[in-house]
């Protein structure tokens, strides 16, 4: 009786605060999908819609109450995914999809919006996915000023090359280009080496 | 279209996908083409017996991606903007500048420290005044 009670309290003063995981990344790296891939896993439903259009997600989307478990390791976490990061927001980017001109310019506004609180948000995050599509030149503007702004904050961030599924993929490429940070890489869409990527997680920010 | 992705019905209007499906799920996903949700018995067994003839591990990935979550499908490009570069000095007080309606360009490094300032396309500059919240409702406790 004494032990059990015991192991509740220390249970109460033990338990950690759930810390709050930021997904940042360039528009159509893969973000959402990894969102969604993290939540089925662990909630058990996704998070939110993925499209081939450019800057989809244009609000911060946040999942409470995602509880990690790796190998007998558990980290509780909010997950927090951010809209696309861009230096140049172009409506005619959209046209191509079909989208009306009206319609291409009100999503240009708020994807806009949306880089703007993404980055206001970074001063909110305990920690970072960085997201590189490995199929594309990883010296970007973005990419370079970003991870640097997260360095620079001090918050632990894991980079993650997605789409390796991807014949054209160049993970070594992005390796080159950060080389003092840690990579994972995945492909989100098929779920390839996401156990990879939670290992990093819980031994990196547990 | 867009399409459920809990019970794969397509929505017919805007108003569904704001109100959520009927099946409860308010996520859907946007397929472009918007016939591969659609395909024929005929097409699908076509689709079938071309994976057929592939090699063991080509058919294995086949199966992999065809059992991944609709949502997770994505066949989606860098947009041109994706290697944009902005070239801000530091005598610009904007931070975002509106070079016609719909194309915005961003200065990523002083939005991270400074408040929001707009320039648009005729000079007018607008700034947006930082407010802190959390300290404002603080300050209100304080008072009272």
């Amino acid at each position: 009786m004494i032990h059990r009670l015991f192991d509740w309290l220390r249970g109460i003063f033990s338990r950690k605060k759930a810390i709050r995981l930021g997904i940042y990344g360039s528009p159509n790296a893969g973000k959402t999908t990894l969102a969604n891939r993290i939540c089925v896993d662990f909630v058990g439903e996704p998070m939110g819609a993925v499209s081939p259009v450019p800057h989809e997600t244009r609000t911060v989307q946040k999942k409470d109450n995602i509880s990690l478990k790796f190998h007998g390791c558990k980290l509780s976490m909010s997950l927090l995914d951010m809209p696309g990061i861009a230096v140049k927001v172009d409506y005619r980017d959209f046209l191509e999809y079909g989208i009306s001109k009206e319609e291409a310019q009100k999503r240009a506004r708020d994807a806009t919006r949306g880089v703007v609180d993404a980055v206001k948000k970074m001063d909110e995050v305990d920690a970072a996915l960085f997201i590189i599509d490995a199929t594309e030149d990883p010296y970007t503007q973005v990419n370079i000023t970003i991870l640097g702004n997260i360095e620079a904050r001090k918050v632990p961030v894991i980079i993650v090359a997605n789409k390796i599924d991807l014949p054209n993929a160049n993970t070594a490429k992005v390796q080159e280009a950060f080389p003092g940070y840690d990579m994972v890489q995945v492909s989100a869409m098929t779920g390839e080496n996401l156990n990879g990527l939670y290992k990093e997680i819980v031994e990196k920010l547990s | 279209m867009h399409k459920c992705v809990r019970c794969n019905r397509i929505a017919s209007s805007l108003e569904e996908i704001n109100a959520g499906c009927p099946c409860g799920s308010k996520v859907f996903v946007f397929n472009k083409n918007g016939d591969s949700g659609n395909r024929s018995a005929a097409e699908e067994a076509k689709a079938g017996e071309e994976n057929a003839g592939a090699a063991p591990e080509v058919q294995q990935q086949v199966q992999a991606v065809a059992e991944a979550p609709v949502i997770m499908k994505q066949n989606g490009k860098a947009p041109s903007s994706y290697y944009a570069r902005t070239s801000f000095t530091t005598d610009d007080v904007e931070n975002i500048r509106v070079q016609s309606e719909g194309v915005f360009v961003l200065d990523l490094n002083t939005l991270l420290k400074s408040p929001v300032v707009l320039k648009d396309e005729e000079g007018v500059y607008y700034v947006k005044l930082p407010y802190d919240e959390k300290k404002a409702a603080k300050g209100k406790k304080a008072k009272k």
